[in-house]
């Protein structure tokens, strides 16, 4: 495996994993704010 | 909400948590297409530059339209008739019908597609892909059970009786308890499996194959559009399908945050499916130019032939059919739900009770699938012509968007105060794009397809111009024709609907 492609296939999965991340700890976090009129 | 009528829609079904939610999103929208048709799409387009692009494409495509879908259903409190009606005026009716009849004659062939899952996750329970075994025997295994119509329609009517079965429980207790443990469960099998596929040798050559950077294929026009394509077929955007789930969302749900969970959760179960797919080809194939041969090929033939026949030459092998077969299993039912979801939420707006409606949509989803369970060209007629309908479909959405009033939207319905996420004002700028992306997609398939051999035939065919324009003719007769009745039958949502849970 060439150099280029694992540090394209590292940010990649990186990357995904950082959004996937961001965004579970948000739904998990449960800001979203009740009984708002 | 003190009223009658708060206290009536405060009966009505709703998600449990945000997270039953977001399962379900996922569920619908990771599928078969991400498990057999991302895998040679990489392969087709050079691996690491289609990954590039189907991300751009995810982000400004696919996250505005399902963007544009929750706001509708959460608005609307309506299936994808009445959504439409209430949502951009009585005279775009049609264009909900025609999104929800496209998405029901979809799930008359993906439950045939789910028949076929369930019938080799069977065949992998019983230890049929054992050591030894070749791509002779697979190739007659998959002949042999394509070719019986009792066993296709037997695994058909399984699939549209399992589906319908977790409709028939409801929202909360049948589709959220389901997703909530089919999509967790969906995420370990396909990571154990990308782990366990690392492992051997030879895995290497297809981390290269999916993630080589050539980079000068970004500026060939073949791979953008192929990204589009994925993303289109893969996450669900534009099926009508969201608009559905968005009806029992809080009004407090946050539709810029889900929005991009989908799309970045579609497109990561469609990296891990790449991740076990591609490194098992070329760590077991005789030769990468073989393992390259079959990617290209993809699909069927990549998943029930070749796929089966490499897991029998690995030791222990048979476990790690099972597993795959039952992530691809739990992929294509949780895929199969909403589809039937759609069908059912547009007959309840007529005053039909939700066992009556599943119970209809059962018997057309067998009826209508049987054609597709017998015959291959049927089969491959529905996947080709639904598909593109559903670019015509995702039009629609924006249009509604666009009659709205996108800046009305983004304030109002989507940068509400308890939204993790806002969309900036930016962002509208993709609202525009996304349309113009769905037209210059259609007009490349026009393209392509008056160049085709044959291009008006209509019957017989499993993809011309003539076959796609005569059905996509139907769709729109059937569409203006019950405007009317669709019109004066749908109960509006009552004042107050998107309150409910207030």
């Amino acid at each position: 495996m060439t150099l280029d492609a694992i540090l394209f296939m590292l940010c990649t999965l990186v990357g995904y994993l950082l959004a996937a991340l961001v965004l579970l700890n948000k739904i998990f976090a449960a800001k979203t704010k009740k009984n708002v009129s | 909400m003190s009223t009658r009528e708060g206290t009536k829609l405060a009966l009505k079904e709703q998600w449990g948590s945000r997270w039953g939610f977001i399962a379900a999103a996922l569920g619908m929208a990771i599928g078969t297409g991400n498990i057999w048709r991302f895998p040679r799409e990489v392969a087709q387009n050079g691996g690491g530059p289609f990954l590039v692009a189907w991300t751009v494409a995810m982000l400004i495509w696919a996250v505005p339209i399902i963007a544009a879908e929750l706001v509708i259903g959460r608005k609307t409190r309506r299936g994808t008739i009445g959504a439409f009606r209430d949502f951009s005026g009585p005279k775009t009716t049609w264009m909900g019908t025609w999104v929800g009849l496209v998405s029901t004659l979809i799930m008359c062939y993906y439950a045939v597609v789910t028949g076929w899952c369930i019938k080799y996750l069977t065949l992998a329970m019983t230890q049929t892909f054992k050591a030894g075994i070749t791509t002779a025997e697979t190739t007659q295994i998959w002949l042999d059970f394509s070719s019986s119509p009792q066993q296709t329609i037997f695994y058909h009517a399984l699939a549209i009786g399992i589906a319908g079965a977790i409709v028939l429980m409801g929202v909360n207790k049948g589709i959220e308890k389901v997703c909530k443990v089919i999509i967790p469960l969906l995420f370990l099998l396909l990571v154990f499996c990308a782990l366990w596929v690392s492992q051997l040798p030879g895995a290497l050559q297809g981390y290269q194959f999916l993630f080589d950077p050539q980079w000068s294929l970004l500026l060939n026009s073949k791979v953008w559009v192929e990204a589009f394509t994925q993303v289109s077929w893969s996450t669900g955007a534009g099926w009508g399908l969201m608009v559905t789930y968005a009806i029992y969302t809080k009004r407090q749900e946050d539709v810029a945050g889900n929005a991009m969970t989908i799309g970045i959760g579609d497109n990561i179960g469609a990296l891990l499916a790449g991740l076990v797919v591609l490194p098992a080809l070329f760590a077991l194939s005789a030769s990468p130019e073989a393992a390259k041969a079959i990617a290209l090929e993809g699909g069927t033939g990549l998943t029930f032939i070749y796929l089966s026949q490499l897991f029998g030459t690995l030791s222990g092998g048979n476990w790690l059919a099972l597993f795959f077969f039952a992530a691809l299993t739990l992929a294509a039912l949780s895929s199969l739900i909403p589809m039937l979801e759609v069908g059912v939420v547009n007959l309840m707006d007529l005053g039909l009770t939700r066992k009556l409606a599943t119970w209809l949509m059962i018997t057309f989803g067998f009826l209508g699938g049987l054609p597709s369970a017998v015959n291959m060209t049927f089969f491959e007629n529905q996947d080709t012509v639904t598909g593109y309908a559903l670019w015509i479909s995702g039009l629609f959405f924006m249009v509604a968007l666009l009659r709205y009033g996108v800046e009305k939207a983004r304030r109002e319905d989507i940068n509400t105060p308890w939204t993790d996420f806002n969309f900036g004002k930016w962002f509208n700028v993709l609202f525009y794009a996304a349309p113009l992306c769905s037209i210059l997609l259609l007009w490349d398939t026009v393209k392509s397809l008056l160049s085709a051999d044959k291009p008006w035939q209509v019957f017989g065919t499993s993809w011309s111009l003539g076959t796609i324009a005569f059905q996509f003719a139907l769709y729109l007769a059937i569409g203006l024709f019950t405007m009317k009745f669709f019109n004066q039958r749908i109960q509006p949502a009552l004042k107050g609907d998107c309150d409910y849970d207030a």
